[in-house]
Order: structure tokens, then sequence, then C-alpha cells
């Protein structure tokens, strides 16, 4: 398996923790944390200079979104990333929702779009969960 | 005697004000045939009652006390279905400087064979009537027995009327009646009143549309069409008036016919608009709950789940260093976060029951109950009857009910082994789903309580449980149309019932 780069997009310092504790876990090192959407669509958008961007780490494999986040929330990025993705030649990049939401209809929202593959419920899934996520992403 | 009035001489009965206030039409006709009858015998008194109680005598000089000493021969004539002759009549009564002594009566009869009075004529001098003559007596008889009944008939009818209108004026739906060229014909007071005095003119004519918006006018004809077409229609139908103010109705309008069989059309009107307004509120801010319920439980939730994670890597990370205390702390620690976790997923559905509609349908209770076991941690040594009936109703809230039931049934028992039983009862008026355990039992004090929310009967350190559980049971069973019930005492088991109507 190539080695993965995960980033994380969570306003909760927290929540970045652990997910990032139970990826490196699962044996990925490559996690780049983003506390909103816009910071993360920076990131992501090759017109913007990153002064953080490591080539070799870049594009991520995967991204870990939450939804509710200040400024560019959970779905705004989503809209966002759409054309973001077509634009910057991200198309190996997908996205696993991470959320606390469990409502039908934040997921319904979010399948709409087909680069969103999964949804983990925050606190719901363990490390090993995770790995099996990933494993049938690729 | 042939232009003689009818003179009311005596009302001994109050009660009974019909015969004494006959109208002046009527007297007239019944002195017509009395006047009739006096030409056939010129020198007899000629005395009409009613029952006894009101007199009508043709001869001014006889008084109350006269009257009233025939009484008795006047019952006799109301329960004969003949004529009665009497030849030494009792009674007081002078005639012509003579004592009256002779008597002819005959009872006056409706057509239901009720007496409504008695025709009499009385005499110094015995009656000899030939049977026509007597034939005659009897056709009077009838005619004026028709004639009274007939009035009563006629007074019955307007004292309805009376009260319709009544009804109708006091009534605050708008009621309203129109023709089959859909023109107003009748309207009530409220009616009249919705309709400010500028348009009033427009109502009763062929013009009645202007006195609407174009708008308005068009749904209130289509209706009005459909109603004559269909028999019965009924609608929610805006009405804006002239101020701009626009009300939302919900009106019947039935089809009717005349005698004549010309075709009309009934309506009744019912503001809803405060209705509807109050329903869009409530749901509005039932929405606003379901927000506030979500992000509470989102935001709470998400903390908890974090210091769950992190409580359990500490343990992992540093379980060696950890002397008995803390490691007791530790999970002292995690079975808290676990309580508010359940605490606030209970609070959540508790607080959603009613505001998610579900559809009824057919469901086995053995299959409901297994569906039940999926969610539950049933210990070995328990074992379960169940009835193989099928009951119609929404799933999701019936086996949240059963899950609730059952759960509490195992939680609470007092043994490591039972029985739990799940029945299904038919009655003339309810369904009744049961489910009864052989446990500890509960004392009837807290028969009532147990659906109190929050309240456990064990603390909560040695069962767990936010006591929210029975509470929502019952939350939910009533929003089905039902309620849930307990019997049980001290030693004897519980058996909790819900049941809802037929």
């Amino acid at each position: 398996m190539t080695p993965l780069h995960a980033l994380i997009i969570d306003d909760s310092e927290i929540d970045r923790y652990i997910l990032s504790r139970q990826l490196k876990q699962i044996g990925i090192d490559s996690i780049i944390e983003k506390d909103d959407g816009l910071s993360g669509l920076n990131y992501l958008d090759e017109s913007q200079v990153s002064g953080d961007r490591l080539e070799s780490e870049f594009p991520p494999s995967i991204i870990f979104l939450d939804i509710n986040m200040p400024h560019v929330d959970g779905f705004e990025f989503l809209e966002q990333f759409e054309s973001l993705r077509e634009k910057s030649n991200l198309s190996s990049c997908v996205v696993m929702m991470y959320s606390s939401s469990e409502r039908q209809e934040d997921k319904d929202r979010a399948y709409a779009y087909e680069f969103v593959r999964d949804f983990i419920v925050k606190g719901e899934a363990s490390a090993e969960d995770i790995a099996d996520k990933l494993k049938s992403l690729h | 005697m042939s232009e003689a009035d009818i003179h009311s001489i005596s009302s001994m009965n109050p009660k009974e004000p019909l015969l004494s206030q006959l109208p002046s039409s009527l007297n007239k006709q019944i002195s017509d045939i009395i006047s009739s009858i006096s030409d056939i015998h010129q020198s007899s008194l000629i005395l009409l009652t009613f029952h006894d109680s009101h007199h009508f005598a043709f001869d001014l000089s006889v008084s109350d006390d006269d009257l009233s000493s025939c009484s008795e021969t006047l019952d006799q004539v109301l329960t004969s279905d003949n004529p009665i002759y009497i030849d030494n009549l009792e009674c007081q009564l002078m005639l012509n400087g003579g004592p009256v002594s002779h008597y002819f009566g005959i009872a006056l009869r409706s057509a239901e064979n009720e007496a409504v009075g008695v025709l009499s004529l009385l005499g110094v001098q015995a009656y000899e009537f030939s049977s026509q003559e007597e034939q005659l007596m009897v056709v009077f008889a009838e005619c004026i027995a028709d004639k009274l009944a007939l009035y009563k008939k006629d007074r019955e009818l307007k004292e309805l009327e009376e009260f319709s209108s009544l009804i109708t004026d006091t009534n605050q739906d708008y009621i309203f009646v129109k023709d089959s060229q859909y023109r107003l014909v009748r309207a009530n007071p409220s009616f009249m009143a919705l309709h400010p005095e500028s348009i009033r003119q427009y109502l009763f004519s062929a013009d009645w549309a202007k006195a609407y918006t174009e708008e308005d006018a068009e749904t209130f004809l289509k209706y009005d069409k459909m109603t004559l077409k269909e028999g019965r229609t009924e609608v929610k139908e805006k009405l804006t008036l002239p101020n701009g103010e626009s009300l939302l109705l919900h009106t019947t309008k039935n089809r009717f016919e005349d005698s004549k069989g010309n075709q009309y059309i009934l309506g009744v009107s019912r503001d809803i608009s405060e209705r509807e307004q109050l329903l869009a509120d409530l749901r509005k801010s039932n929405q606003d709950l379901d927000e506030f319920a979500y992000v509470a439980s989102h935001d709470l939730k998400a903390p908890l789940n974090a210091i769950d994670r992190l409580v359990t890597w500490i343990e992992e990370d540093a379980t060696e260093q950890f002397d008995e205390d803390t490691k007791k702390h530790f999970s002292m620690i995690k079975s808290r976060v676990k309580r508010m976790n359940t605490l606030l997923s209970d609070l959540l559905s508790y607080s959603r029951i009613g505001r998610e509609e579900h559809e009824p349908v057919c469901l086995n209770l053995k299959l409901s109950v297994a569906s039940c076991f999926e969610l539950l941690d049933i210990p070995k040594g328990f074992s379960f009857e169940i009835d193989d009936a099928d009951v119609v109703l929404p799933r999701v809230p019936m086996e949240l009910i059963l899950t609730n039931l059952i759960s509490n049934a195992i939680k609470h028992h007092d043994c490591d082994n039972g029985l739990i039983k799940v029945s299904y009862v038919k009655t003339e008026t309810q369904h009744q789903v049961a489910v009864t355990d052989d446990g500890p039992g509960i004392n009837a004090k807290m028969h009532e309580k147990v659906f109190e929310r929050f309240q456990t009967l064990k603390p909560r350190d040695q069962v767990e449980g936010s006591g929210l559980g029975l509470a929502m049971v019952q939350k939910m069973a009533q929003h089905l149309g039902g309620d849930i019930s307990l019997e049980s005492a001290l030693g004897e088991g519980s058996k909790f019932t819900f049941a809802w109507p037929i």
C-alpha cells in the first residue's frame, strides 16, 4: 500500500488530536491539520502559496472533514472543493466526513458529492474501524 | 248568537297557553261553525271546552264556578268514542231562567285520536237529535278538531323555525344559501358582519362577484358549481377583504332542493386563520426545539466522546504506573461518561417523540420482539414467551416501547434467571400488548412515579439508567393514541400493559 497522506479539517483541537493519534496507530504518519474549511481550501489550492506545504506530502489522498466549523463549514468546503478538485487536478483526493452529527439529512447531503466516501461519527469509530474504512477505499 | 264571540272565561291551567291564545282568525272560523250549530238549536247554550281547563262559551252569564261544576261530565265525554246524552245533569247553570238539566257532548279528536276538547250543548229541555243531526254534530266536531290540530301544527312549526333561526343567527360560523344561479339568497348575521358596508350591496345581486377579488370569486364559483354537480364539497379557501385583510376559511357546501325541485347551496364557513397561524407557529417552535435538542446533544456529546477516548488512552499508556485507587477512579470516570452518554441519547430520543411521523404497518409480535433483542444484551438465564399475534402500529415507536419494557424487566430482575411474557389481547374497545415479568415487583406507592421523568427505582450506581425509559414509553404510547398502565405488587412481578383503542 502506498503511504497515505491525510488532511484533517476540524476546528476542535482535541478532535484533531484524537483522530491523528488514531491514524498514527494504524500507520499513517503524514498528517496535516487545518482548523477550518477556508484554511483547508487554501492549503489545497495550487494558486495559493502555502508555506507549510511539503510537496512530498501533497496532494493528500484522504481528507477528514468536520461539518460544524466557523468561517467555511464542512458543506461550504465540499461545494468549493468540488470545483477546485477539477481545476487543480486533485481527483485522487477523496473525503471522509468526520462529524458528531448523526442526522440522516447531514449524511445525505454529504454523500451527494461523489468524492465523499464515508461518514465517521466522532467517538463511534475505533482506530481499527478507521483502518478498515481506509482499506475499502483503495 | 250568530255573531257571537268566543270568550275565554276560564283559564285554570296557565301551563297550557296554546288554546287560550287562539288567534282571532281561528276564533272566527270556530265561531262560524258554532253559529251554524246554534242555528239548529236556538235555545241551547253551546259550550266548547278544551280538556276541562279552557272553556269557550257562547253565553257571557256563565261563570267559572258554574262551568267547573260540570267538569265530571266533560271528562266522561272526553273518554268516550260516541256522543253522550245526559237528561239529568247536576249543575247550577241557569239558562233563560230555567236550570240546565240536559246535555249533549261530543269529544273533539285530532287525527292522532288525541282528545283536544269537548263540544257541548246544554239545554233546559231534552235534545232529540235525528241521526242526520247527530251525524252533522260529529262532522262539526271533526271540523273544529281539525282546525285546532292544524293550528297546533302551525304553531309548532313556527317555534321550530324560530329555534332554527336562533341557532343560525347566533352561530359564529358564516352560514349562507345560494340559488342555482350562484346568487346569495340568505345569510346569517355573522356572514353579513364579515362583509363591510361597501361591498354588501353586491352580495344578493347577480353581480355578487364584485364583492370579492377576482381570484377569490373564481374559487367560490368553482366550488359552487362542483357542489351543484356532486352534492357536497369541502375546501380551505382564502377570502380577501376590501381593506386587504385576508382570512383563511374552511367551507363546507351542501346541495339541497326545495319542494318545487329548485336547487340551492347551503354553505358553512369557519374562519381558521388563527388556527392555521397557531399550527404554523407550533410547527416552527417544534422545529426550533428539535434543532435545539440536536445542537445540545451534539455539542455535549462531542466533548464527552473526546474525554472518553482520552481517558482510555491515558489508561492504556500509563496503567502500570497506576495504584489501585487511581485505577478505581479511572473506571468511575468511564462509567460516568457512559451514563452521561446514555442520558444524552435518551434525552434526544425523548424530545423527538411526536415530531417524527411513522406510518402504521402490520407487525408480528414475535418478529418485533426479536428485533428488539438485537438492541438488548439478554442474559442467558432469561426465557421468553411471546404470543404469535399481528398488530397494526408504526414500527419504530412500537419497538421502542417493547425494547424499553423488556430492558427494564431484565435490568430490575432480582435473579439471574427469569421469565418474560409478551402477550396480546383484544378486548371490545382496545388492543393490549403486555410485558409481564416474574421480577421483584413494584410497590403500589411507586406505580405513578415510575412514569415520571428522571425517576429511578434504585440508585444509578446499582442500576444504570437515565430515568427516562418509562417516561419515554408513556409519551410514545400517548402519541400513538393509547396509554400505558402498570399492575404489580412487591414479590409478584410486574405487568406493563400498552393499550390503544380499536
